[in-house]
């Protein structure tokens, strides 16, 4: 009887046993075999995360290397408001002095991510990271410095907090600049630390340098003289722009006012605009200098030949064109010394205005030059099927068209270069197209003489250096108000280049609406032009083509007509 | 015959086994190796960005001009004081 009672208990257990192990196999499979894929998915989807590595944007640098814009890796500190330690808020309120209910805010439900505080230096970083609250991570991200700050900051332009481009060369450049940001997959334990990178699946690529034509030691001299000139005469805001004459590569470029790019907090649209690039203007007397041009290209005159120009004033259409003076009969190259309107006029009409607009389109006047800044005005070179002798009157001295200081710079450095245009740039190594012959080499020689007349005898002369020959125009046009044209608000320019022997260097300078007691381009524009031409040249190591002891005086300073 | 094929296979399979624990532990040792070097790369990288920028600072045209002019006592040349070496042509 135990006998068989033993024996029946020994079946139950083995039955027992084996059902068991057959449950155990049935699991098994069912995991193994029937759900696997389903839940290696899972396994993936709760282990495994794509991180971002963020590439660095790339530096730009002026043309000896010295940079302009900088990269900074800084932290940025988040939290997973899933799993972040709510009870230790406060505590991170306090270390960081960010007011609790910010903090508390942030947390929303079904949200994995949230910033704490951005762009923080890392010993502040860390200090925050060393308390270990759960749920609080770092991850980097780059700060853009600009070491020039308010002197280069116009034509950089900025970047966002996100490091994107927003103005300027920051702007054009953004996709060389920011280059692109890799992936990695990686494994996360349970409190989302990394635990292991699995692969790389897209490769980190830095962000490109830019390299500028720029020559930070001349943009800081010419940054320093303009703010000066237009502090002294109360000048709403200014622009200045240096250029190479044969590569056309820009040297310095300033505007003012200007802004600190490194603290933007109160920022305003009139400093962060790119004067010399984005602001077309009616240029007045400079543009006479592409009158005479077309004068001389034409054949019909010689800088010798005579133009009358009294009484000092003459109708056309029943408008009245007048000079501030008499000047009864001029040589051309005394038109443009003493920038009399009326020979200028006489000249356009006797030219013919298709040839004198001709002349200004082939210098570069209304087309963009594609220096690859935004925002690039093209000016306004209106051509009528049939000029009326006042419209070519005005045109001949600066009116009736639109132009920007680099539009102008780059007509001036045509002339200092032979005749042949340059195409402006600002990039280093940039390939260009090669210089076209805008005039004559035959006139711009000769205009080159006039230009020098202009600053030895003309409205020029405060222009003049000790050490070098200058040749320059001076320009003071009207602006237009509601009345149309003030008689009180002026635009001061200032264009020519030197050492006239050998030319280097064009320049321009504008002032706009410069209301102390001087006002015109001879006495406000061109005194700046004289010292920032002498001091760069010498700074260029350019050796000096004249030499004057003494002291130059010239007041007063000839008056230009308006 | 069979006797001799079954104790390859299991010295075979010991060794893979011990082969790959070595793997993932040198894995893992390289890894570690890995985050250090990327950590420290950071650093060095944040550190040469500071440093770039404090260069800059301390060498700005502006701040040499000043000390030049200021403390040096520099200025330019007056052009009487200017002598120019001519090429002989």
């Amino acid at each position: 009887m135990s006998m068989m009672l033993s024996f029946w208990r020994h079946i139950l257990v083995l039955v027992f046993l084996a059902l068991m192990l057959g449950l155990i196999g049935v699991r098994a499979v069912k995991l193994q075999v029937l759900d696997r894929e389903f839940l290696q998915n899972q396994g993936i989807a709760r282990m495994e995360r794509v991180d971002q590595v963020v590439a660095s944007r790339g530096m730009i640098l002026d043309r000896a290397g010295q940079p302009l814009a900088v990269s900074v890796p800084l932290f940025t500190l988040w939290m997973d408001p899933r799993i972040v330690d709510v009870s230790r808020l406060s505590e991170l309120s306090r270390a960081l002095d960010i007011p609790h209910s910010r903090l508390q805010n942030r947390i929303q439900p079904g949200r994995a991510f949230a910033y704490i505080k951005r762009h923080m230096v890392p010993e502040d970083a860390e200090r925050i990271l060393a308390l270990n609250i759960d749920g609080v991570f770092s991850q980097t991200e780059y700060k853009r410095y600009y070491p020039a700050g308010e002197v280069t900051a116009q034509f950089i332009g900025m970047t966002n907090v996100d490091d994107e481009g927003q103005e300027g060369l920051e702007l054009s450049f953004n996709e060389l600049l920011s280059g692109s940001n890799g992936k990695k997959r990686v494994l996360k334990d349970l409190y989302s630390q990394t635990i292991r990178d699995v692969e790389s699946i897209l490769p980190v690529s830095p962000g490109g340098e830019l390299s500028l034509t720029i020559d930070l030691e001349l943009q800081y001299l010419a940054y320093r003289e303009l703010k000066a000139a237009v502090a002294e005469h109360q000048a709403k805001a200014g622009s200045l722009i240096m250029m190479d004459v044969t590569t056309g590569e820009v040297l310095a470029m300033v505007n003012q006012p200007s802004f600190n790019p490194n603290n933007r907090s109160d920022l305003t649209y009139a400093q962060a605009r790119n004067r010399s690039v984005t602001d077309a203007f009616e240029p007045g007397s400079v543009v006479k200098t592409l009158t005479i041009a077309a004068a001389l290209d034409s054949g019909k005159y010689q800088p010798d030949t005579n133009i009358k120009t009294s009484p000092g004033y003459q109708r056309y259409n029943g408008h009245t064109i007048r000079d501030s003076y008499d000047y009864g009969t001029l040589s051309l190259t005394k038109v443009l010394s003493k920038s009399s309107n009326v020979g200028a006029s006489r000249v356009a009409i006797e030219v013919g205005a298709q040839n004198v607009w001709q002349t200004f389109y082939q210098l570069g006047l209304g087309q963009p030059t594609g220096i690859g800044l935004p925002g690039e005005s093209a000016g306004s070179l209106p051509n009528h099927v049939k000029w009326k002798d006042i419209e070519t009157a005005t045109f001949s001295y600066g009116y009736g068209l639109a132009v920007t200081p680099l539009q102008l710079v780059t007509a001036y450095s045509s002339i200092a270069n032979a005749g042949k245009k340059p195409t402006p740039r600002l990039i280093k190594g940039q390939s260009i197209a090669s210089a076209i012959q805008a005039i004559s080499p035959q006139t711009a020689d000769q205009l080159a003489a006039m230009l020098e007349d202009v600053v030895l005898t003309g409205t020029g002369r405060s222009a003049q250096s000790r050490l070098y020959r200058i040749g320059g125009k001076t320009g003071t046009a009207h602006k237009i108000d509601s009345q149309g044209y003030s008689d009180n608000s002026y635009v001061a320019t200032f264009a020519g280049f030197a050492p006239v022997s050998n030319p280097k260097l064009a320049m321009i300078i504008t002032i706009d609406e410069p209301s102390g007691e001087k006002y015109y381009g001879g006495e406000v524009a061109a005194p700046a032009f004289g010292r920032i031409m002498e001091a760069a040249l010498q700074q260029l190591n350019v050796v000096p083509d004249q030499v004057i002891n003494e002291q130059l005086v010239f007041n007063p300073v000839l008056q230009e007509s308006l | 015959m069979i006797r001799w094929l079954i104790s390859v296979l299991v010295v075979a399979n010991i060794s893979t086994g011990i082969a790959v624990v070595y793997a993932t532990f040198t894995t893992r040792q390289l890894f570690t190796e890995l985050q250090r070097l990327e950590q420290r790369d950071l650093e060095l990288k944040t550190e040469y960005s500071r440093m770039l920028l404090e260069k800059s600072a301390w060498a700005s045209p502006g701040r040499i001009e000043e000390i030049a002019r200021s403390q040096l006592g520099m200025r330019e040349p007056l052009p009487s004081e200017v002598k120019i070496l001519g090429v002989s042509k």
